[in-house]
């Protein structure tokens, strides 16, 4: 079971693409999050049980901006450990912030505890600041990126996200150039789907994830190879030809994100200011209103005629149930906008591998197929 | 914009594992061992807000159970449902 837990509706910042909704104080309290935590080792259990496997959880924490509530980040993370150790989960613990508040001691509090981050950075100063500003109005980049030092190489166990908009992607190349510069090792380009993207924009998407294959592939002829997700994910995922089910969205059933006022919902990314009636699967002191949840989980996927015949159906990211919601209004229709993404990924991808395997680079024989040359 | 087939497609340039499997010797290629081979670079973890770009080392992993039977429908067939009262948590706005 993956659980996220929103620690708070507030933010320090306020990115203009933010689908979190309407930034508050309104907090989680202790009480909610100890019952959250209770509530998803019971599901772990119980699926465990229900699977016959060990039984494993994932719990992150998001928000808002988790940090702001460090105490009981802390104490969650304190308990979780505890109980995880007491009940024989295997537990892994993410966290996903913007940095403006992540100091030394922090950082070495999340490696001492084992964390995996995920650090909301949109790369340089020019894209970064496009969008990610404080109430202000302020660029947040130069406190932001101060934290960067804390992860650099490929042990750090973060991975830098850059939300990719209409209004920024004009500097997406650079960007991406600037963080392996940096010493990033471990690059998350998210799109944002949310929002129109017109096509000169799509067409700048298009160069950018051009030269940003050039870039991937250099650091593999350097054999100093970096993850980016998208050429990593798209090439792996033909690797094994096709997502498994596995793979897919846990939308509702092995995936819940809890609200701070303890709703629960399908995906975090669902959460927003704590309003959505129809995909609110219950809350965490009275359980889940089965009915709701069945409804949730049952439209889950992609019900588009068109895609049942495409070529790429097997690697393409139709099923990821809360992108379907925001683009389309429904959880089973997939939106012109991601196909368009997904195709312009894979082509992306299968060029720059075809071209490392074509030359038999040895750091890309290794990380993909953990093969060499004979001879 | 609207969802576009691919009509047909070759495969890629490069093999997948079980076509690597096959032909490693063709390709003047030796496997260095199975294991790193399904797992290796693999993080199974998603941080919250990243879309799911999933990369797992899946196929050694046995499927998940079967989801409930599909329902006919959108979500939004009940439209009057309305969230169950929780408690109130939190702290007020200072």
């Amino acid at each position: 079971m993956n659980v996220t837990l929103c620690l708070t509706h507030d933010c320090n910042l306020r990115c203009a693409y933010c689908y979190a909704g309407v930034k508050s104080a309104r907090r989680m309290s202790w009480e909610t999050a100890k019952r959250a935590l209770d509530f998803s080792f019971e599901q772990s259990l119980n699926r465990a049980r229900f699977s016959g496997h060990e039984p494993e959880s994932q719990l992150g924490f998001f928000g808002g901006e988790p940090l702001l509530e460090w105490d009981l980040l802390r104490r969650s993370a304190a308990y979780a450990d505890e109980e995880a150790a007491r009940l024989g989960i295997a537990l892994k613990k993410t966290v996903t912030t913007n940095m403006a508040l992540l100091d030394g001691q922090k950082a070495e509090w999340f490696r001492a505890n084992h964390f995996y981050l995920g650090l909301s950075l949109d790369g340089n100063a020019a894209m970064h600041d496009t969008l990610r500003r404080f109430p202000d109005g302020r660029g947040s980049h130069a406190e932001c990126a101060k934290a960067l030092a804390y992860f650099r190489g490929p042990e750090a166990r973060a991975e830098v996200i850059v939300v990719v908009d209409p209004r920024n992607v004009i500097g997406l190349a650079d960007s991406v150039e600037w963080l392996m510069e940096q010493g990033v090792c471990n690059i998350a380009l998210n799109p944002n789907f949310y929002t129109e993207w017109a096509e000169p924009a799509q067409e700048t998407w298009r160069e950018s994830y051009e030269r940003i294959g050039g870039l991937y592939a250099d650091r593999f002829r350097r054999n100093a190879p970096v993850r980016v997700n998208v050429f990593d994910g798209k090439i792996r995922v033909w690797l094994k030809e096709g997502y498994a089910a596995c793979d897919k969205c846990g939308f509702g059933v092995d995936e819940i994100a809890v609200a701070p006022s303890g709703r629960l919902y399908p995906c975090e990314r669902i959460v927003g200011d704590d309003t959505n009636a129809e995909l609110c699967m219950g809350n965490v002191y009275d359980g889940f209103d089965k009915e709701r949840r069945a409804c949730v989980v049952a439209c889950r996927g992609n019900t588009v005629e068109e895609c049942a015949e495409c070529s790429v159906r097997d690697r393409c990211m139709n099923w990821c149930s809360c992108i379907n919601y925001a683009t389309t209004g429904a959880t089973d229709r997939v939106a012109g906008i991601v196909c368009f993404h997904e195709r312009l990924a894979i082509n992306a991808a299968d060029r720059v591998a075809s071209a490392l395997f074509a030359e038999r680079n040895p750091a890309f024989l290794a990380k993909f197929y953990n093969a060499a040359r004979i001879g | 914009m609207n969802v576009k087939k691919v009509e047909k497609r070759s495969d890629p340039g490069y093999p997948s594992k079980r076509q690597f499997a096959e032909k490693a010797k063709a390709f003047g290629l030796a496997a260095l061992g199975l294991g790193s081979l399904i797992t290796a670079g693999c993080e199974r973890v998603r941080t919250g807000g990243l879309m799911p770009v999933r990369e797992g080392g899946a196929s050694i992993v046995a499927p998940k159970p079967e989801t409930p039977p599909r329902l006919r429908g959108d979500i939004r067939v009940d439209p009057n449902h309305q969230p169950q009262a929780v408690p109130p948590s939190g702290t007020a706005a200072p």
